[in-house]
């Protein structure tokens, strides 16, 4: 063990739901999206949410045993889904500069809300996690 | 026989050294508890045997959505200034001087300059991911891989820095010391897709594709192509041509950091102001030649009005059959016969044939309008413009790398010839799924 338990059962059980959402999200992504639910058919990112799900998959088991190697898959899959995150911020910021310079008809800020970001929104709290974790570590 | 040697006596140094250290820290430094820095629990996941490559190509393909979807509102500002420019000069009173500089100098350079935002943003981000010291894990990820198909460990940075231009990425191939390493580094370092064909992908996807992810994708595996191709190749080669293993690799790893803003808007500068320099000289020259060649004989066209009356019509159906398999007209055979002197060129030369201008919506909607490309050959045009000759200076460089007439001339055939199987498998596939 390298670290507290406690502190790493919340955070596996927590890293289990994330790995959950993503591992829904992708595949959906991946086979068409949901227009309903404003999932969007995009393969390749629907690829790389599954590769954020395995990381905090992953994470689960180290987490849980309160081993290092736990944290490292939970902190890799919190910077892919930060990665993700950010570009679909930034590309909501796109579309709202491609309005105003007349490009396109009409902005929608809730149809370019993609689940990258939500998600990426939901994975914050692992930051309270690491900063826990950091005074186990040189 | 005696690089070998020099090449094993570098590992034996290698492993010396650290058991040097080794013995040192075993004497001065006795471990309490395990405790895991910063960079081991990056490194732990980075550098898993499962997970490390569908990161790298996660984060690869990040790279590319931030650089083609987050340069758009910016490629529509340049288009509007040149557009502007091009508008104003228009109106001159000689005909001939107002053609020549819309369409000739606004509408050449338009057309180039406004590619500038991806190809910065492309730099940007991979300036990141080398200031923070993940390009150097991504090399040691891809040397498992490199190394079973035959390429050097040492070969991923100029693999990598061939993505933003052949010309630095080959000269980078100077820190391979095997011969025959650095040479199958320098032949297959062409198919890796530098930042002036990705224009052409720009332009083409949308025509096929339209706006949005499908595009972005179609460019994504262009750029997968261009590694599948550069990994065969060189296996190709090493069991033909190089036969032999790959010499062993060693790297030490930099630890992680935030990247410095400054380092990286440097490293971005260096690597960008290439193309704004390329643009600046031979783009812009070929581009008055284009101009010239679509608008005259003037009466004739009409001052570019009738292209097919023009002098680059005529050229353009003499060398039109080599491409006609390909279901390509003419024009994208002129067009690919330009790009031989610089990629960005092809999409000018579409500009100037189709009386577009500089601004890229016009081209595609002229390319759109006049039916040049089916989903399918466009997708093969693409996969043509990965693969054939890469531009002038890049044969140049060759030539000057490999110290060699043979090697230059081989690089040009092998590459002509697998652009032709490659785009010609993709229309015989194509076809037989019925893609139109």
């Amino acid at each position: 063990m390298d670290f507290s338990r406690k502190i790493g059962k919340t955070a596996a059980v927590y890293a289990f739901i994330l790995g959950f959402l993503y591992l829904t999200i992708g595949p959906l992504e991946v086979a068409g999206g949901i227009e309903k639910y404003n999932i969007p058919a995009d393969f390749w990112t629907g690829l790389a949410l599954l590769v954020v799900a395995a990381n905090y998959l992953y994470a689960v088991k180290g987490l849980w045993r309160g081993e290092f190697k736990g944290i490292s898959f939970l902190f890799t899959g919190f910077i892919l889904s930060t990665v993700f995150g950010f570009i679909f911020i930034l590309l909501m910021g796109a579309d709202g500069l491609l309005y105003l310079l007349g490009e396109v008809e009409e902005f929608s800020p809730i149809a370019d809300f993609r689940p990258e970001i939500w998600l990426f929104i939901a994975s914050t709290p692992i930051t309270a996690f690491l900063l826990k974790i950091k005074r186990y570590m040189y | 026989m005696g690089e070998e040697l020099l090449e094993d006596l570098d590992v034996v140094f290698a492993e010396k050294r650290y058991e040097v250290i080794k013995s040192i820290l075993s004497q001065v430094w006795r471990k309490r508890e395990v405790k895991w820095t910063f960079t081991d629990l990056l490194d732990h996941a980075f550098l898993h045997r499962g997970l490390g490559i569908p990161i790298f190509l996660s984060l690869l393909w990040a790279v590319f959505l931030f650089t083609f979807n987050f340069s758009e509102p910016f490629m529509v500002m340049i288009e509007m200034f040149f557009s502007w420019v091009g508008g104003f000069a228009s109106g001159l009173e000689n005909e001939v001087f107002a053609s020549f500089i819309a369409d000739g100098v606004c509408g050449g350079l338009g057309s180039v300059f406004v590619f500038v935002p991806p190809i910065f943003f492309l730099f940007l981000a991979l300036a990141f991911l080398e200031d923070s010291g993940y390009l150097a894990r991504a090399a040691f990820v891809m040397d498992r891989v490199m190394y079973r198909l035959g390429l050097h460990g040492r070969s991923f940075v100029p693999m990598i820095m061939g993505f933003g231009c052949n010309i630095p990425g080959i000269m980078a191939a100077r820190t391979i010391e095997n011969e025959n390493d650095r040479l199958i580094t320098i032949l297959v370092n062409p198919l890796m897709s530098c930042s002036a064909r990705l224009p052409v992908y720009v332009l083409i996807s949308s025509v096929i594709f339209g706006a949005g992810y499908l595009a972005a994708a179609s460019i994504y595996v262009m750029y997968i192509l261009g590694i599948a191709l550069a990994i065969t190749m060189a296996l190709t080669f090493r069991k033909t041509i190089f036969k032999g293993k790959p010499s062993p690799f060693i790297l030490e790893f930099p630890a992680y950091k935030l990247p410095i803003t400054r380092n990286v808007l440097t490293l971005t500068w260096e690597r960008a102001k290439w193309f704004l320099i390329r643009a600046g000289t031979i783009i812009f020259s070929v581009m008055i030649i284009v101009w010239f060649l679509s608008s005259f004989p003037w009466e004739a066209t009409g001052g570019g009005a009738n292209i097919e009356a023009s002098y680059i019509a005529t050229f353009g159906h003499l060398i039109e059959p080599i491409v006609k398999p390909f279901g390509w007209n003419w024009m994208a055979a002129v067009a690919l016969f330009f790009g031989f002197l610089a990629k960005e060129i092809v999409v000018g030369t579409f500009g100037a044939l189709l009386g577009s201008g500089e601004e890229v919506e016009l081209v595609r909607d002229s390319l759109v309008e006049a039916g040049i490309f089916t989903p399918l050959t466009g997708f093969a045009f693409m996969v043509f413009t990965l693969i054939y000759v890469p531009c002038v200076a890049t044969i140049g460089i060759i030539a000057r790398e490999t110290n060699s007439a043979k090697w230059t001339i081989f690089s040009i055939v092998y590459l002509v010839a697998l652009a032709f199987i490659v785009a010609g498998i993709t229309i015989g596939i194509g076809r037989l799924l019925g893609i139109p």
